[in-house]
């Protein structure tokens, strides 16, 4: 066990070194002058060349790569930002709190209201709570994000007055609506992804075999079908935080919370490469952390992935 | 049949499925009688209706899509279908469980072996965990497994051991009454030897009375009394084992001696059951065999054709009985 | 499940024309699906004809109208420059359906491709490809398509493209794991013994036993991709102002939504009930496919 995490994160090395060429290429054809947005419309031609010499602009693609890998995984040097003048890393830092608390949050509304959802759904299947329910997933999954926190603001800001608009002035408040419309579809999701699983798992053999047992249907249902029906939810909820650090990057546009992705939309906007480069590397890392979590979470719940990590050796 | 120990009577049992709107009829009007300690051999090809015959009896079919929308099963003088389902749990498990067809998927895949067997003995016999996992461990040595493999998970185990913990998870409260649909059918040959014998071991210790499901007239000669040829959810044939094995009357019955090998004659080619059994969904007018039966005539294509006792108390559903008997004699 | 129904399944399971016919059959059973269809098929033909059926041309400004409320000369009301906001609606469906159908089906060709080449090789390539993969998915998806759309610039095209980046590695893992379990089963090796092409063991009888999953996945994914296009708009990349698209206009409105929430109700409104119908439909769909999940 302990070498498979070795290895996987071990593995993660090549794989932030592939984050961060990709990333850079894309940056690299990345139309617009960084030297322009950062000296703005009134720049002669001779300061703006005299910028880009200094920004290492003019230097062909395989030198700043170069130069751009050595100095992220040598020196372990997000760089600095044009824009700011300040290191990507403390700025990145900065900002993430905003970030992981929103993501957090959404993630605990997605397994905690979800996934109850649909064990309710699954187990009165086809009956009035089941349709009810799955109703509103379905229309759940559908609902632009963005729009409904626009439109959530309408009702709970503008209208009721009772939560802020935007920014993080207030406190828990400020996070409510963020939380609750960037998690809205992670929870229909789940419920949905529940629901089916739990399905598939009450039709298996082995619930029957329970069943003839005497063993009642709660004992049935929830010592038998929900650990193995919540098995493939894992991976859901790990998926579902990589949406919801997406996801952050468009409500923190929204509800204007300086976090991450506010950092690194107004980024791409001003051509402040290191940070968009450096963005994307940290929010890589911290969802390949998570997705390694979520792989050793399977090995506690399920005895046969574990023996698949220690190598078959208990096969008989 | 009049018999005074009648444990388990069914009688006109039904069971339908519905599945996009069509109506599957996987048992029709099924009845028979098992006494106690005796063995009835429920026989005939995959898809007959045997396995939901057991499951009504357990009340564990899928419902929906199943329905048994009449009948009536008798055990121990109460009838299964009417009991409240808080009754029927008491019985599941204790007076009446259920070896499974396939060991691969019958038992939990997270949880451990003996915990699965330690689980139904702590129900049913209100004893401490401990007493539980001892007991456990026990049936787990009864059918040949070492007791400190208990701790260990379906996975680490072949097919052959899993099935004998569906077994030992059967057997662990005494059952009167034991359920074994295809018990061996998912196993090698030589363990189903193993597995056989220790079914009749068990049995006769504990004077357990048993439906065995099967298709293989091997073990039906092994281990029945009494047989139940099974057709497309009706029983066509019924009898003790002699008149069956000795005297089979109905075509189907002849048909499924036919295809076995005879070691005695010495025949090219087995003689196979020429069709396919009836789509369940759509069954055929009249006897329900008469698509493949070399005997049928326009009146087993047209009437339901009831099922008749040949004497001593050896039924059959056949209307064509006299002249089949004509032609056996013609071919000797 | 009794075996009797099982065998059933079984016996119709190998023809692959009357599989088809089921899944259909099944699929013209199942109400909600076919709400979805229809009004999918209804707002195709609105997007198609909509330069003959809006009640007022999309581009045209009025001084007078400016952000108009709703009314029963403009249903949805007008926006900032005097629009009529339904006949936006209607021609944006246009640019918002093409990029969710045409991201989607570019991901799914290439995503196909790929997956059923290393599906079928395994060995290094598959080794190499899947963790060219590994990284790609290893940043969140909407970053991916935020750092492209961003790097191609915007416009309808460099749109498709960015969105349809981040959906190719779903489709390869999807295909590749089917074309895994499908390539075990014995009648591959029957194909490959009697010595069919690669090509065609590959083309007529791997794909077509493992595709379910990936069709799912695509009606699935058409309106996953247009929640995603209209982010982008929304952010300011992707398809922009003056393009009628729900996304950008949804955009363009977010500043006066106090004032007017009808800017930004009605595009939304319009998203959300395209994205509905196709997930209603391939919920249909996925049901249709594998009738053992329903029930």
């Amino acid at each position: 066990m302990i070498r498979y995490v070795g290895k996987r994160l071990l593995w993660m090395i090549p794989v932030m070194l592939g984050i961060a060429i990709l990333i850079f290429s894309i940056m690299y054809i990345c139309p617009g002058d960084p030297a322009q947005s950062l000296l703005g419309p009134s720049a002669t031609a001779v300061e703006l060349a005299a910028k880009r010499e200094e920004l290492g602009l003019n230097d062909p693609y395989i030198v700043r790569l170069g130069r751009y890998l050595y100095q992220t995984f040598i020196r372990f040097d997000l760089g600095t930002s044009y824009k700011f003048g300040t290191s990507v890393f403390s700025g990145l830092m900065e900002r993430m709190q905003y970030t992981l608390v929103i993501a957090l949050f959404c993630m605990a509304l997605q397994v905690f209201v979800g996934t109850p959802l649909g064990i309710v759904a699954a187990t009165h299947h086809n009956g009035v709570a089941d349709r009810i329910s799955m109703f509103l997933a379905l229309v759940g999954v559908s609902i632009p994000a963005f729009w409904l926190a626009l439109m959530l603001v309408l009702i709970f800001s503008v209208n009721l007055g009772w939560l802020p608009t935007s920014g993080v002035a207030n406190g828990i408040a400020s996070f409510i609506l963020p939380c609750v419309a960037n998690s809205f579809a992670g929870i229909a999701a789940q419920a949905r992804h529940t629901r089916s699983s739990m399905l598939e798992v009450i039709r298996s053999d082995y619930i029957i075999t329970a069943k003839a047992k005497g063993l009642s249907q709660r004992t049935v249902l929830f010592k038998h079908a929900l650990p193995n029906a919540l098995i493939p939810i894992i991976t859901i909820v790990g998926n579902g935080m990589g949406m919801m650090l997406g996801g952050t990057v468009i409500i923190e546009n929204v509800f204007a919370i300086p976090g991450v992705g506010r950092y690194m939309t107004d980024a791409i906007t001003a051509r402040d490469y290191p940070v968009v480069m450096g963005g994307v590397l940290v929010l890589g890392l911290i969802f390949s952390l998570i997705m390694l979590l979520v792989d050793i979470i399977y090995a506690f719940v399920d005895p046969r992935i574990k023996a698949q990590y220690e190598g078959r050796k208990g096969k008989k | 049949m009049a018999n005074k120990d009648v444990l388990l009577s069914v009688k006109n049992l039904t069971v339908e499925y519905t599945s996009e709107g069509e109506v599957v009829h996987a048992v029709n009007n099924v009845s028979f009688e098992l006494e106690k300690g005796q063995t009835i051999g429920l026989v005939g090809e995959t898809g007959a209706g045997k396995t939901s015959i057991a499951r009504a009896i357990l009340r564990i079919l899928p419902e929906p899509p199943a329905r048994v929308p009449n009948g009536e099963i008798f055990f121990e003088g109460k009838d299964l279908l009417k009991i409240h389902e808080e009754e029927m749990q008491k019985i599941r498990g204790k007076e009446i469980s259920m070896i499974f067809q396939d060991p691969m998927t019958a038992l939990n895949p997270i949880m451990r072996v003996g915990e699965q067997i330690a689980e139904v003995i702590k129900l049913h016999e209100h004893c401490s965990k401990q007493e539980s996992i001892d007991k456990a461990k026990k049936m787990l040595e009864m059918v040949g497994i070492p007791g400190e493999r208990y701790y260990e998970y379906p996975h680490q185990f072949s097919g052959g051991m899993k099935q004998r913990v569906v077994i030992a998870m059967a057997l662990a409260c005494s059952p009167t009454l034991l359920l074994a649909d295809e018990p061996t059918t998912a196993l090698d040959v030589t363990i189903q030897a193993q597995v056989l014998d220790m079914i009749n071991d068990l049995k006769q210790k504990l004077n357990t009375s048993m439906i065995m499901i099967t298709h293989d007239l091997g073990i039906v000669a092994e281990v029945c009394d009494t047989v139940a040829v099974v057709y497309a959810g009706e029983i066509m044939e019924y009898g003790t084992k002699e008149q069956i094995f000795h005297n089979p009357q109905y075509p189907y019955t002849i048909g499924l001696f036919g295809s076995l090998p005879d070691l005695n004659s010495d025949v090219e080619r087995l003689s196979p059951i020429e069709g396919l059994p009836p789509n369940p969904a759509d069954l055929p007018k009249g006897c329900a065999f008469n698509p493949r039966c070399p005997y049928a005539t326009d009146a087993c294509r047209k009437e339901h054709i009831p099922l008749t006792d040949i004497g001593g108390g050896h039924l059959c559903r056949c209307c064509r009985l006299a002249e089949i008997a004509r032609e056996k004699e013609a071919a000797k | 499940m009794s075996s009797a129904v099982k065998e059933n399944h079984v016996g119709v399971r190998n023809r692959r024309q009357g599989q088809f016919g089921q899944v259909m059959h099944r699929l013209s059973k199942n109400k909600v699906a076919m709400v979805g269809l229809v009004i999918m098929i209804l707002l195709i033909l609105m997007a198609v004809f909509s330069p003959w059926i809006t009640p007022y041309d999309y581009a045209k400004t009025s001084k007078a109208d400016r952000y108009a409320g709703p009314s029963a000369a403009h249903p949805f009301g007008c926006d900032g420059m005097g629009r009529d906001i339904l006949s936006r609606i209607m021609y944006g469906a246009r640019a918002s359906l093409w990029l969710g159908l045409m991201s989607t089906l570019v991901a799914t060709v290439i995503g196909v491709v790929i997956g059923s080449l290393v599906g079928y090789y395994g060995g290094k390539v598959d080794n190499i490809v899947m963790r060219i993969l590994d990284i790609i998915q290893a940043i969140p998806g909407m970053l991916l398509s935020i750092a492209i759309s961003a790097a191609l610039g915007s416009g309808i095209g460099n749109t498709i493209l960015a969105l349809s980046i981040g959906g190719i590695p779903m489709t390869v893992r999807l295909l590749r794991g089917s074309i895994l379990t499908v390539r075990k089963q014995e009648y591959i090796e029957a194909a490959e013994k009697i010595n069919c092409s690669r090509f065609r063991v590959i083309m007529s009888h791997i794909l077509p036993n493992s595709i379910a999953p990936v069709i799912v996945s695509v009606t699935m994914g058409i309106g996953n991709t247009i929640l995603q296009a209209a982010s982008l708009s929304y952010i300011g990349l992707g398809v922009q102002p003056p393009t009628p698209e729900w996304g950008a206009m949804l955009s363009e409105g977010k500043a006066m939504i106090t004032k007017y929430p009808h800017l930004c109700i009605f595009p939304g409104l319009a998203i959300m009930v395209v994205v509905l119908c196709l997930n209603m439909l391939g919920d249909g769909l996925r049901d249709a496919m594998d009738p053992k999940l329903k029930n």
